[in-house]
């Protein structure tokens, strides 16, 4: 008789209870491993790659000019605000030069160096350190001509001229303004500020502000605002309580910047996630829940830049105040009980969630050079859209609009910086 | 919700999947197994409310321990034994079984037609199962079906092997009983009369 129910029951199936999935996902751990499909870690992959080529492209290029390129200043020595380093008069503009050195002179050929000008001004040695790349076997006993490639809203070729033979006998160098650099010359001279300032004011703007691609990637922490309150009924006594979550969201971006004004920024984000944590409360009741929502978003970004002049002597920063929009799918949402299944094109979710969606978003953020190359930003954005529908949990049932609220980070690379004339 | 059935002859991808815990896959799992899994706890649950506790509870067990399984074996057999203790378990905690009063363990085993078995389905026997007080139904379950020694049985009833047998026995006896009341009835499945132990 064993044999008999054995044979019978052991491989016996009955169909088991309705809802019985949405149940027990009701009961799971919330989905919070991001599983990379092949394609994003590729697509990573090759984004790594091509920041490492790019970099060595703009690190190692050759420039065929004889002419040395000022690629980045050092650190003057005085205070911007001494009294003692006006320009008297433009005749005077270079002063007279006491020493000239150079830091690795045998190997000024080959790779950047260091010229240190020591210049007697006001009976007061003053030091303006400026790095020089030079290139072929040019050294700088044969230099003509040193150029900045400066600023503002379109490059400038600026100034410095020497006209020795050799740096090491050279007693003078005289700087000249040309062309359109004129103008800022003269501004430089009515604000009575020195030559040296001006130089590194020009370099400034030149290595940090002109336009160029920046790349770079992004995090950020942010608070969802997804759930509303039911419309009121009159009888209904349900109420939904907001507590503060956090999702998360990362990805990369790409940026360009027209001038030292206006530019614009796209990022991708590989996860961008919408929590919102929430306590129901009725008069019977109270109880927690929590909505997650996964998306990949595209924000294009508009970028004003505004950069408050700090004294030459401090690293640069810059002020971005961003607008944009940004489009979004939804790769999934952990939500139970409020969305019951987490599979993108169900029934249920489509009835609950835009699968797409717009949002506006604004961001400020705070831009800090590291060095020539690469900056930090840090900053609050704030995203505005209408992704759910409706959502339906026990006596709650509203249209919503979610409002997140961020911080965020981001690391970027400048792929070039100024601009040979 | 459409529970799917599947003929998922490779599990590997589904149960990586379930080991991130991936819903999708985790939807995947439960569609392929329930039906099979639902059926155990019927056999081990006093009633179908019971049963469908039991499912829940079981399924839970699969997905917190799915990255214990090492791919050795036979992925069905492992879901059933987690399906099979925690069964074991509610019973344990919810039911107050009657191994104490050692029967003679010796019981003569009526001898049961061939016949019946041949108008009588799968879900008839189940439901005599489950007319089964619950120390009787899980002994017979686990040594009838599921093929567990009355040692096996012992240790993880916390009973002594002895009562184990006199148990299934025992079951074996009524059952038998309903079997015969069964065919004179007519087939007419009615058992409203309550088998005590």
């Amino acid at each position: 008789m064993d044999k008999i129910f054995r044979d019978a029951l052991a491989q016996h199936e009955v169909f088991p209870p309705q809802n019985g999935w949405e149940k027990l996902a009701a009961q799971l751990p919330a989905e919070n491993k991001f599983i990379f499909a092949s394609w994003m870690k590729w697509s990573m992959a090759a984004a790594f790659i091509g920041v490492v080529i790019s970099t060595s492209i703009v690190l190692f290029q050759k420039d065929n000019s004889i002419k040395q390129k000022i690629v980045a200043i050092a650190h003057p020595i005085f205070h911007p605000k001494s009294k003692n380093i006006f320009v008297e008069k433009q005749n005077d503009v270079g002063g007279n030069l006491s020493t000239i050195s150079t830091n690795n002179s045998s190997k000024i050929s080959e790779k950047k160096s260091e010229i240190l000008i020591t210049k007697n001004e006001n009976n007061r040695n003053r030091n303006v350190q400026l790095d020089v790349s030079q290139n072929q076997s040019n050294t700088l006993h044969s230099a003509t001509e040193v150029h900045l490639i400066a600023h503002e809203n379109k490059p400038q070729r600026l100034l410095a001229a020497t006209n020795s033979m050799s740096m090491q006998l050279m007693t003078k160098m005289k700087l000249s303004l040309v062309a359109d650099g004129e103008r800022e010359y003269n501004r430089m001279l009515r604000r009575k500020v020195s030559n040296d300032m001006f130089i590194d004011e020009l370099l400034r703007r030149q290595l940090y502000f002109v336009k160029g691609w920046h790349i770079g990637v992004k995090g950020e922490f942010n608070n969802t605002w997804i759930l509303v309150n039911p419309p009121s009924t009159g009888t209904s006594m349900v109420q939904l309580n907001y507590k503060i979550d956090a999702g998360l969201a990362y990805g990369l971006l790409a940026g360009y910047d027209f001038n030292n004004k206006f530019g614009f920024q796209i990022e991708y984000h590989l996860v961008s996630q919408m929590a919102q944590r929430y306590e129901i409360s009725s008069q019977y009741a109270a109880k927690n829940g929590s909505i997650r929502l996964n998306y990949n978003h595209i924000p294009l970004l508009f970028k004003f830049k505004w950069h408050p002049l700090k004294g030459v002597e401090q690293k640069p920063v810059v002020m971005d105040y961003m607008v944009g929009v940004q489009y979004g799918w939804l790769k999934s949402t952990t939500k139970p009980n409020l969305i019951y299944t987490a599979i993108p094109g169900s029934d249920y979710i489509n009835q609950q969630v835009n699968l797409t969606e717009w949002d506006f978003v604004t961001a400020v953020n705070y831009d800090m050079y590291l060095n020539d190359r690469f900056f930090i930003s840090m900053g609050g954005r704030a995203t505005f859209g209408g992704n759910v529908k409706k959502l339906v949990n026990d006596n709650i049932s509203a249209k919503s609009k979610n409002l997140t609220l961020g911080l965020e980070v981001g690391l970027h690379y400048k792929l070039h910086f100024g601009k040979q004339k | 919700m459409k529970i799917e059935h599947q003929i998922l002859p490779d599990f590997s991808e589904i149960i990586d999947g379930c080991k991130k815990g991936n819903r999708k896959f985790q939807e995947k799992l439960y569609g392929h197994f329930a039906s099979k899994m639902f059926a155990v706890c019927m056999r081990y649950a006093p009633s179908r409310e019971d049963a469908e506790d039991l499912l829940q509870e079981g399924f839970l067990k699969v997905f917190n321990s799915i990255n214990g399984f090492k791919n050795e074996g036979s992925f069905e057999g492992w879901i059933r034994r987690i399906f099979v203790h925690t069964s074991i378990e509610f019973f344990r905690k919810n039911s107050k079984m009657h191994p104490m009063i050692e029967l003679n363990p010796v019981l003569p085993e009526a001898a049961v037609s061939e016949d019946i078995f041949s108008t009588i389905n799968a879900n008839e026997l189940m439901k005599m199962v489950q007319r089964l007080s619950d120390g009787y139904r899980i002994t017979f379950n686990l040594y009838a079906v599921e093929g567990f020694t009355h040692r096996e049985i012992g240790e993880m009833l916390n009973i002594n092997e002895g009562t184990s047998k006199s148990q299934v026995a025992r079951a074996r006896i009524l059952l038998q009983k309903m079997l015969s009341d069964h065919t004179k009835k007519n087939f007419k499945n009615d058992y409203s009369v309550v088998y005590e132990r």
